[in-house]
């Protein structure tokens, strides 16, 4: 209790210093404020002049080895451009930027840009904390430029405004090691399937290959306590014709026999020792340090392990490393429904309490619709563009691996863009999930389907009643959702 | 936790720090008869009291203010708090978020269908049975060690400041830091009681499922025993000597000068460290969290505490009405068990 009320006092002293400030510059509460502030021009006469002087602060996560670094390089032909312009680059950490951005979004006292993962960007919207880009959506078409999976957070379904432009995006090939595959003599072009791939795991594990004297796992996943719970359900669950809401948004159906049926795909992967039960203590780091030590045959991981396994380690990476020299990566098997992978990424956003929007603006124009900025971003990060032209670029075409991420992109896939998203997955979904893996690591009794079943019931039963108290405090949304279905269809 | 602050402050204005010659706490009862209908009126006294000890008060004043201000003031907001309905889409507006009236409270003790509720129960029995478990753990263990350090031996300076190691290790990194001894198969607490000494045929789980209490609770041992073990050796040296030598003249043997000699002079210090455990490991969060993926993912059934299941309602499902409501609950129920205790304790305290 005590870091609740310390952190309440923090806010409440934050509150304090922004109703100060909003008193000079407009109630934050103000419709005009908070709907749509850039087409109303509420930042400010003084403020919209963008090539004068001035400074921006942009808030960025560790997208890459030296995000401060990086980012400076990155914006060198920007800088050219708007010579009295300094941007201060500030980077926060994954795990404290949501508060951090709560807090500024509630105290008015933010950045100018600010990079969101794309489950934030409906719930910053609801909020009223970003500025409206319907001005730069003009000019850039984020519709027609952008990957058609980045559109939803961009205007989220409860919005009537593109609140934020993609910038990158996150998706997860899998990666396997080629000297493994060719001992078990395992065909890599026999992965395409789930029936494939669970039959090729079941001869790697045959083969019985040593690595250091250790037998090398089929598979590793991560358990429970990590961050990428839900993300490693979804393309499961989403492959085999389930869901977590149902098309509407507005009801779970994580219960449903399709979406059982990629749930317990999933789950058999640790029940047939597969991927062997030590993983479940395990996070994403730890498997994936793993498979640089040449513990796994097969796993899946962001595109950015790529970028790690090809620098050298003089600059953090591992090239060099046996593994490095011997990995392929492959498209994700498709399920009985369909294929369907995970697509995370960041938008790049303009915070209200910016002084100078227009700037801002164009900032992210640059970052996001400037195809060599996205290239370049992508090459030293390892994710991959949401610009579609970016895609076009020799750097994809030119190395078979870079091919496949390229060819993973039309099957990515979301989490719904509904402001409520957010607590569905980070308070119910992470411990609900979770909880499957006790039950299929056998620590409270035997395993058995019907338990998965009671507990994906209570995690409609959760949801369910999340959703409609969230549709209680915003009868005025269930007609967007409506609305954007229609547009969608 | 109110009744010690309460005790205090009542014989502060009796006392005079500046040393003037003022008649002592029992003295200055027969100063105001109790006919005197100022007596009566608190107020009233206090404003005597200020008048007649000027000084004293002002060398109060910072303290005072600095209670208003980081405690007075965020535990009443967050009292209030319990009374809105403060949910994300009412974040910008804080306190003046509608009004809920005792909804949030309904909401926690009478819908057994509340999401709020799932779970609760577990987080409930687990901080039960860490919170007495730590308790008693660092209470035997510390007495323990500062039995042993209190004794002459060499080195005995070198290894009193070694002992308290573990106490100044961050809880968080505690936290981190276990996570890893736990795991199953490269951890070195399987390592140790599996490969080396042979007491189980099979590598125990201890991050997943019923085990999930231990790995917190004995970290959390690990973590504070040497501050028991600082404050009871504390108390043993103010045991003077010469009534061990006593006993030892009176044949006592060491088992009862324990029980006749240390046993009840260290009883005040039990009381103060049973009181610290009770509150500091009810409010237990970051050995939790850190463990079990620096914040990401579910504790498990048996590994959830309070703090983390208020942490989610609150902060994860942004609904701070019926997280306050929860905090101010458990701060109530908190008090309650700091009341047994100061009846427990009462008489060891004020050395009647």
């Amino acid at each position: 209790m005590k870091n609740v009320f310390r952190m309440l006092g923090l806010a409440m002293l934050f509150a304090i210093s922004g109703c100060n400030k909003a008193g000079k510059e407009g109630s934050p509460k103000d419709p005009a404020a908070k709907g749509g502030s850039a087409s109303s021009g509420a930042a400010g006469a003084e403020a919209t002049v963008p090539n004068g002087p001035g400074e921006l602060l942009v808030w960025v996560m560790p997208n890459s080895p030296k995000p401060e670094k990086d980012m400076d390089a990155l914006l060198e032909p920007f800088k050219a451009a708007h010579p009295d312009v300094t941007v201060k680059i500030s980077v926060l950490d994954w795990g404290s930027a949501w508060t951090k951005l709560t807090t500024a979004a509630i105290s008015g006292d933010g950045p100018d840009v600010v990079q969101l993962g794309t489950t934030w960007c409906p719930f910053l919207t609801d909020l009223g904390a970003l500025v409206s880009l319907d001005d730069l959506d003009k000019e850039i078409h984020v519709h027609d430029s952008f990957l058609p999976t980045t559109w939803a957070a961009a205007k989220p379904r409860t919005s009537e405004h593109v609140t934020s432009v993609p910038w990158f995006i996150d998706v997860r090939p899998m990666f396997y090691r080629t000297d493994v595959f060719a001992q078990a003599q395992v065909d890599p072009k026999s992965l395409g399937t789930w029936d494939g791939y669970l039959a090729a795991l079941e001869k790697i594990r045959a083969a019985g290959i040593k690595n250091n004297g250790e037998v090398v796992s089929p598979i590793g996943f991560p358990g429970k306590n990590d961050w990428n719970v839900v993300h490693n359900f979804a393309p499961w669950i989403w492959s085999a014709g389930g869901d977590f809401l149902s098309p509407m948004g507005d009801k779970c159906v994580l219960n449903s026999p399709e979406s059982m049926k990629g749930i317990l795909f999933y789950l058999d992967l640790v029940r047939k020792g597969l991927n062997p039960k030590t993983n479940m203590e395990k996070n994403t780091a730890q498997v994936s340090a793993d498979f640089d030590a040449g513990r796994l045959a097969t796993f899946f991981e962001s595109t950015i392990k790529n970028v790690y396994l090809e620098r050298p380690p003089e600059q953090g990476g591992s090239a060099g490393s046996h593994v490095a020299g011997n990995y392929g990566v492959l498209l994700p098997p498709a399920g009985p429904a369909k294929r369907s992978v995970f697509m995370g990424g960041s938008h790049l956003a303009v915070f209200r309490s910016s002084k100078r929007p227009d700037l801002a603006k164009m900032l992210v124009r640059y970052l996001t619709a400037d195809s060599s900025a996205q290239l370049a971003y992508s090459e030293i990060s390892g994710f991959l563009p949401a610009l579609k032209s970016a895609f076009a670029s020799p750097y994809f075409s030119a190395d078979a691996k870079r091919r496949v991420f390229r060819d993973i992109v039309p099957y990515g896939r979301c989490y719904p863009a509904v402001p409520y998203w957010g607590e569905i997955e980070t308070a119910i979904l992470m411990k609900r999930l979770g909880n499957l893996f006790d039950i299929a690591a056998e620590v409270n009794g035997p395993y058995s389907e019907a338990l998965v079943k009671a507990e994906m019931d209570a995690a409609v039963k959760d949801i369910d009643g999340q959703i409609q108290a969230h549709f209680k405090n915003h009868p005025e949304q269930v007609e967007l959702l409506h609305k954007s279905l229609a547009a969608a269809d | 936790m109110g009744n010690v602050a309460a005790a205090e402050t009542e014989t502060v204005p009796a006392r005079d720090p500046a040393g003037a010659p003022v008649p002592t706490v029992d003295q200055t009862v027969p100063v105001f008869p109790r006919t005197d209908p100022k007596r009566k009126n608190p107020v009233a006294r206090l404003v005597r009291s200020i008048k007649r000890h000027k000084v004293p008060y002002l060398f109060l004043l910072p303290t005072v203010i600095g209670m208003i201000v980081l405690q007075a003031a965020p535990i009443l907001q967050g009292l209030y708090l319990g009374f809105l309905r403060s949910r994300k889409d009412k974040l910008l507006d804080y306190l003046s978020a509608p009004w809920a009236g005792f909804e949030n409270y309904a909401e926690i003790l009478f819908n057994p269908d509340s999401p709020i509720r799932s779970g609760l129960w577990d987080a409930v029995r687990n901080t039960a049975l860490y919170t007495v478990a730590v308790t008693i753990g660092t209470l035997a263990v510390g007495t323990a060690a500062a039995l042993m350090v209190n004794r002459e031996f060499r080195f005995r300076a070198a290894a009193r400041t070694l002992m308290l190691f573990p106490w100044i290790v961050p809880t968080y990194v505690v936290g981190l830091l276990w996570g890893f001894l736990w795991q199953r198969e490269v951890g070195l607490v399987n390592i140790v009681l599996v490969d080396w000494l042979h007491l189980f045929s099979v590598k125990p789980t201890w991050l997943i499922g019923p085990n999930t209490l231990w790995a917190i609770i004995i970290p959390t041992v690990w973590r504070q025993w040497p501050f028991s073990m600082l404050m009871l050796l504390a108390g043993l040296q103010g045991i003077p000597k010469d009534v061990y030598e006593a006993a030892e003249i009176d044949g006592a043997n060491p088992w009862q000068a324990f029980r006749s000699i240390t046993w009840p002079l260290l009883k005040p210090v039990w009381a103060i460290l049973i009181l610290h455990g009770l509150i500091f490991n009810v409010y237990s969060f970051n050995i939790v969290i850190m463990m079990f993926g620096n914040g990401a993912g579910f504790p498990g059934k048996h590994g959830d505490l309070l703090m983390t299941d208020l942490f989610r309602n609150s902060f994860q499902m942004w609904d701070f009405g019926t997280g306050a409501a929860m905090s101010s609950l458990l701060m109530l129920a908190m008090m309650t068990l700091v009341f047994i205790w100061y009846r427990i304790f009462r008489d060891q305290l004020t050395g009647k």
